[in-house]
């Protein structure tokens, strides 16, 4: 089974990215979120507090995960490794200690299998994603220059300690994993092909 | 299209000059001398009375011939007069004109500075990060840097930083009658090559040819404004 994380800042393409892996079960981290903060607008969850709701959603990705795995299906988690909370700061999209418990969650359940965990940043040219956001009807926000810098460089801090908290959750799980890889690759979304076929390979090994 | 947020706090204003100043690149250029076909100058005022900035903007080809007419906009920003966050007074106002023509601009030049800037990161910086376009920014006077006045005539003079003598832009002097200007790169444009652009297209004036026009008549504009607000109140 392929258990794979891949998040990256807001408008840097993973969305379009994830719809050629329509084949593999997808779930987004900011429905979760959405849907525990009874909110119309996906926009409306960084100006709050989702903090309070991370144990929740740790809950259901554990579930979904657990559900993969006995099913033999593969996973993707999309997320972002970095969001904004209460409309300024950045943090990271889940506490090390509530991904630690999801990855113990997941680990436990695959002693005896071949298991591949992957940690898969999606980033771009802070240039090319500040074009993307300016130019992106959908959005209903005024355009703040500096966070297609902060996001980006965000990301790319947090994503590594998403694979850290796994590989600690490895470490004390207390039992052998022979089957168990677990990966981390930055996808540079520059251009779309290109960047597809590199997620195709890490995705379909 | 989303619309850039312009805060109204200095201190923030600041630290997002200090954080986008990370993206301008003047090492590492996109402008092209030989397929350069057209830039568009911008002059900016700002009317005190009514909290209105202007931008004035004129597209101008390789000999810096104006084309057309000036395309005018204007903004309504409560954000005072403070040396060095002039993007953030006028910035809206230039952002409404460029939706209208940047994709058929090769360079954007500014009435403003480029990286010749207490925190490196001018108007003309600001504008061309936004839109990652080639940018120059072009003064009357320096707000940051040292220099020797080049003599009278075609010459120029490097303007150097303060505190690392590094060059971040010239004084030119285009003519025997008037005095020099400022220039300095605003992003995607390199030292030499924005220094031999401004001579490519300056003429013999105080300011290069485009930015004069845009100058005077947004000075004019932002008069005209308050005598007509004046006269409907």
């Amino acid at each position: 089974m392929i258990f794979s994380i891949i998040g990256g800042a807001s408008g840097v393409g993973k969305t379009s990215l994830l719809r050629s892996f329509s084949d593999i079960k997808q779930v987004n981290t900011g429905d979760l979120f959405q849907q525990s903060m009874s909110l119309e607008n996906r926009d409306e969850i960084r100006k709050g507090d989702w903090s309070v709701l991370e144990g929740d959603v740790t809950k259901k990705l554990a579930d979904i995960s657990s559900e993969s795995i006995r099913s033999k299906k593969d996973l993707i988690i999309d997320t972002h490794f970095a969001a904004k909370i209460y409309g300024s700061q950045y943090r990271i999209g889940l506490k090390e200690e509530y991904l630690y418990q999801l990855g113990k969650s997941i680990l436990k359940l695959c002693v005896n299998e071949m298991l591949t965990v992957n940690v898969i940043l999606i980033s771009a040219d802070p240039h090319s994603l500040l074009t993307r956001r300016r130019l992106d009807r959908s959005r209903n926000r005024e355009l703040v220059p500096s966070d297609c810098y902060r996001d980006l460089r965000y990301n790319d801090v947090y994503s590594r300690r998403y694979l850290t908290a796994f590989r600690r959750a490895e470490k004390n799980i207390g039992m052998n994993m022979p089957g168990l890889k677990m990966g981390y690759f930055s996808v540079e979304n520059e251009a779309f092909d290109l960047s597809e076929m590199q997620l195709i390979s890490i995705l379909r090994r | 299209m989303a619309n850039f947020y312009w805060t109204k706090d200095i201190d923030e204003a600041r630290k997002e000059q200090q954080t986008l100043v990370e993206l301008v690149k003047t090492k590492k250029s996109t402008f092209d001398s030989a397929h350069f076909n057209f830039g568009l100058a911008i002059g900016t005022s700002y009317e005190e009375n009514t909290k209105t900035a202007f931008a004035v903007c004129i597209m101008f080809d390789r000999r810096g011939k104006t084309i057309g007419d000036c395309i005018i906009t204007k903004a309504e920003v409560d954000f005072p007069y403070v040396p060095g966050l002039l993007a953030f007074r006028v910035g809206s106002a230039i952002c409404l004109a460029l939706d209208q023509v940047t994709d058929k601009i090769d360079l954007l030049l500014f009435d403003g500075q480029g990286i010749a800037h207490p925190r490196g990161f001018g108007l003309a910086s600001h504008i061309g990060v936004l839109f990652d376009k080639p940018s120059v920014g072009v003064t009357k006077k320096a707000l940051f840097g040292n220099y020797t006045l080049p003599t009278k005539g075609i010459h120029h003079t490097d303007l150097r930083h303060p505190r690392t003598n590094v060059t971040i832009g010239y004084c030119v002097s285009t003519s025997n009658s008037h005095d020099p200007f400022f220039m300095s790169p605003g992003h995607r444009i390199t030292l030499s090559e924005s220094l031999e652009f401004i001579k490519m297209i300056a003429g013999d004036s105080y300011l290069p040819d485009p930015l004069r026009i845009v100058h005077v008549r947004a000075n004019r504009l932002v008069r005209e404004y308050w005598d007509k607000q004046k006269k409907t109140s």
